[in-house]
């Protein structure tokens, strides 16, 4: 009843704000130089222009559109994150049960998750060559380190009481960690995962930007050089939107999986 | 009787338009309060009594009818109602006594009038030695003392108690059920009292009225002698009044043997 | 411990730094072991894996980065690659860094957490922000880095900015999820006892944010980490990354270990100290 009308309104604001957002754009934009700062007009052309083949970069010897290399990026980005995260949500957990995982991991751990990543990257560009394995090294190692962390404390974290009201049950200790510990950990690693999907994006596109034959790191790169400013916007603003869409995903499957829980008011 | 009640609600209505709380609306209540009065409001959970005395606090708006605090409609919360929550309310971020002392603050109240009036009342609820202390640093019914405390110190002329004890272990709610009523009797502030728990409402109160299904069923006076003892348990109008306040709560027949 | 425990709390694993150093060791031992076999078998060991040794003896060879002065001369000019050349680099370097960074956090901390008061205060406002805001926070912020080097040319100010940029719509939808969760009983509570908006914010709003905020603006102080390199990798003169981007050029892994050590060191301090100041500040918090 209330509740639709409740999120048509909330729609329409977030509508309003995105307006608020472009015409703000669009009069800094008067301002300058369309290469210095394109109306937003400019940058939508850009994607429409560049879409599936883009002349200007081909030229330069890229092949395809914003369409392809966006692909690349995503294709790459999500890869590392889908392989890494489960990895390192798994070592977390046991790294909180078994000491000998613990006893491994926690140096790596320790120092990876105060140690900016991307000072990583000009070492894999030189052991592995630029290209998707260094990218997915990057990002994938980027992925394992904060969900691994994110697990262990949640992990550590639980409530004693459920794995011993599960012992009392009966349940072996690989049952209570298959049926307690992990479900019971994962609503305090949702914004671990989360962080690192949103994070990943920038780190491949970085890679990219350090060397790349393909991807939007390399579209930046090549518009750099022609000086076009509203295609440099438009692929970012391009992997921005696919972000919030795989995060949106993200959220939801993970709210799905966790539905059990009490929402705390 | 004579002077004008310390606090009118009349023909009270408050319903919720979102989806989900269908439950702690009420309807056409009237209740008139005499200055000192120490009321207890009872009645099942979900019954809307909660929701009548967040309406007295200005914390939510009547839909209907207006509610009248010592002469004066409450249009929202203010000094002159103290309200003690069911949760905890002890700001974590500031110590015991700048809690106790936080309405003063708000009040205006000069720093050294402010600093008696909180050591007045850390002495007053016990909390004696703990003025420095973080809340993190207290047990819950230490907590619960500092939100008592906080809440006599601005001297408001009614004190809005939400089931504050509710979640308090017997022995401390004891005591702090005897606090109270040592506050009461010292200060004589009229005191609305919300709980769900009949022999707290038959210790505390003066008169106690019974909101079930977001209507006041019951209006009972409470004479028994004060201080009010254990010996309250054998006494036949008690265990009376007991079995029929159970009944409201919809406990018929489980409470005789 | 009681025997329940046993069954609960007791299987956790523990911490012990003891065991860590013997990690680090074991670490440095596989670094030297690997190192040893790879020499031998490759025609550039040291554009590979240098040994510990090779890599310390190669300190003085940062005196290249060094542009002079304090009576240590550039090796342009002529002058021998000395230990003091290469800590002089290093610290000039490291010190520009740095004060990249500070600057950046500040601007991205005053503003990150200004802003998301002023549109905390209202619902209305917080919806209509909640969109664009979110965009902003998930567009690929190492990737504008070209973008800030064209705006603002590849200068301190632009690493600068996009540090503020990149850090502070971080701090700013942490603040705004801050401002969301701060439960509504505690300002129930201040009204009731007579507090007006302004106090409530100041005395209420604020301080309930930090401990949530805290994790937020930790993690935007190491990503700030990531952006002050990624500026410097890619466009910015002069700093620690552009002293990297020139050693691997040529592809001196010896030197970049190096670099990479005084980064790490440096993030590293920052984040401890980050932890220290923050625990005091909210030393309250269970």
């Amino acid at each position: 009843m209330g509740t639709l009308k409740h999120w048509s309104f909330n729609l329409a604001l977030s509508a309003a704000g995105f307006g608020v957002l472009i015409l703000a754009w669009s009069l800094a934009a008067t301002q300058f130089l369309p290469v210095q700062l394109p109306r937003p007009t400019l940058v939508v052309e850009a994607i429409h222009d560049n879409f599936s083949r883009a002349a200007g970069l081909e030229l330069q010897g890229l092949q395809g559109g914003y369409a392809s290399n966006l692909k690349y990026t995503a294709i790459n980005t999500l890869r590392a994150f889908a392989i890494a995260s489960p990895i390192g949500f798994a070592v977390g957990m046991m790294s909180a049960r078994l000491q000998l995982v613990r006893d491994i991991s926690a140096p790596l751990l320790l120092l990876f998750a105060t140690v900016p990543e991307l000072v990583a990257a000009p070492f894999l560009l030189i052991w592995f060559g630029p290209g998707e394995l260094a990218q997915g090294i990057l990002v994938g190692f980027y992925c394992f380190v904060i969900v691994a962390v994110a697990a262990q404390n949640a992990a550590l974290r639980l409530a004693p009481e459920y794995e011993g009201f599960a012992a009392t049950l009966g349940a072996s200790p690989r049952r209570r960690f298959l049926t307690v510990v992990l479900p019971g950990s994962l609503p305090a690693v949702i914004g671990g995962l989360r962080i690192a999907l949103a994070v990943s994006w920038s780190l491949q596109c970085a890679a990219e930007l350090l060397g790349s034959d393909v991807g939007v790191g390399r579209v930046i790169t090549l518009s750099q050089q022609l000086g076009y400013t509203a295609g440099i916007m438009a692929v970012i603003l391009l992997v921005g939107i696919v972000a919030v869409i795989c995060d949106r995903l993200l959220a939801g499957g993970l709210r799905w999986a966790v539905r059990w829980q009490e929402s705390v008011a | 009787m004579n002077t004008a009640p310390a606090l009118e609600v009349t023909n009270l209505t408050v319903s919720f338009s979102h989806e989900k709380t269908v439950v702690d609306a009420i309807e056409g209540v009237n209740l008139a309060v005499d200055a000192g009065q120490f009321l207890v409001v009872i009645g099942p959970s979900g019954g809307g009594k909660s929701t009548l005395l967040n309406a007295i606090a200005g914390l939510v708006s009547p839909s209907q009818g207006t509610i009248t605090a010592h002469g004066k409609p409450v249009t929202r919360p203010g000094r002159d109602r103290g309200m003690v929550f069911q949760r905890d309310t002890a700001f974590p971020w500031m110590r015991v006594s700048d809690n106790i002392g936080y309405s003063l603050r708000a009040g205006g109240v000069p720093r050294k009038e402010r600093e008696s009036i909180v050591a007045h009342y850390v002495e007053s609820v016990g909390l004696t030695g703990a003025e420095r202390s973080w809340p993190k640093q207290l047990s819950g019914g230490m907590r619960k003392r500092v939100a008592v405390a906080a809440a006599f110190a601005s001297d408001p002329e009614m004190l809005l108690m939400d089931e504050p004890f509710g979640s308090l272990d017997f022995v401390t709610k004891m005591r702090l059920q005897e606090l109270s009523l040592k506050l009461w009797s010292e200060t004589r502030k009229t005191i609305v009292f919300v709980t769900h728990d009949v022999d707290e409402a038959l210790t505390l109160a003066d008169r106690i009225v019974v909101i079930a299904g977001g209507r006041l069923v019951d209006d009972l006076s409470v004479d028994f002698r004060r201080p009010r003892t254990d010996d309250l348990r054998a006494d036949p109008t008690a265990i009376a009044l007991r079995r029929h306040l159970l009944g409201r709560l919809g406990l018929v027949g489980m409470s005789a043997e | 411990m009681s025997t329940g425990d046993s069954f609960g709390a007791g299987l956790r694993t523990t911490h012990n730094t003891w065991k860590l150093v013997i990690a680090a060791v074991t670490i440095l031992l596989v670094w030297e072991v690997v190192a040893h076999i790879l020499e031998p078998r490759l025609q550039f060991p040291d554009q590979v894996l240098p040994s510990i040794e090779r890599t310390v003896s190669a300190f003085p060879e940062l005196s290249n980065y060094w542009k002079g002065g304090l009576g240590v001369r550039s090796t342009e000019s002529g002058g021998p690659q000395t230990v003091e050349g290469g800590a002089l680099a290093m610290l000039d370097n490291a010190f520009i860094t740095g004060y990249r960074l500070l600057v950046g956090m500040a601007i991205a901390l005053v503003v990150g957490v200004g802003a998301g008061l002023v549109i905390g205060y209202s619902a209305f406002a917080r919806k209509l922000a909640f969109g664009p805001v979110n965009l902003l926070g998930m567009l690929p912020v190492l990737a504008m880095v070209p973008l800030f080097a064209f705006w603002f040319g590849a200068t301190t100010r632009a690493e600068v900015l996009i540090i503020a940029f990149g850090a502070g719509i971080t701090i700013l939808r942490s603040t705004l999820n801050a401002v969301h969760n701060v439960p509504q009983v505690y300002v129930q509570a201040a009204q009731t006892m007579g507090a007006g908006p302004a106090m409530i914010y100041r005395t209420v709003i604020m301080p309930a944010i930090t401990p949530e905020l805290r994790g937020g603006v930790r993690i935007a102080l190491t990503f700030s980490w990531s952006l002050a390199l990624g500026a410097e990798l890619i466009g910015v003169q002069s700093g620690l990354g552009r002293m990297m981007v020139q050693a691997a050029r040529f592809s001196q892994v010896d030197r970049m270990i190096l670099i990479c050590g005084a980064f790490v060191t440096l993030a590293a301090v920052t984040v401890i100290a980050f932890d220290r100041l923050a625990d005091r500040m909210i030393r309250w918090a269970a």
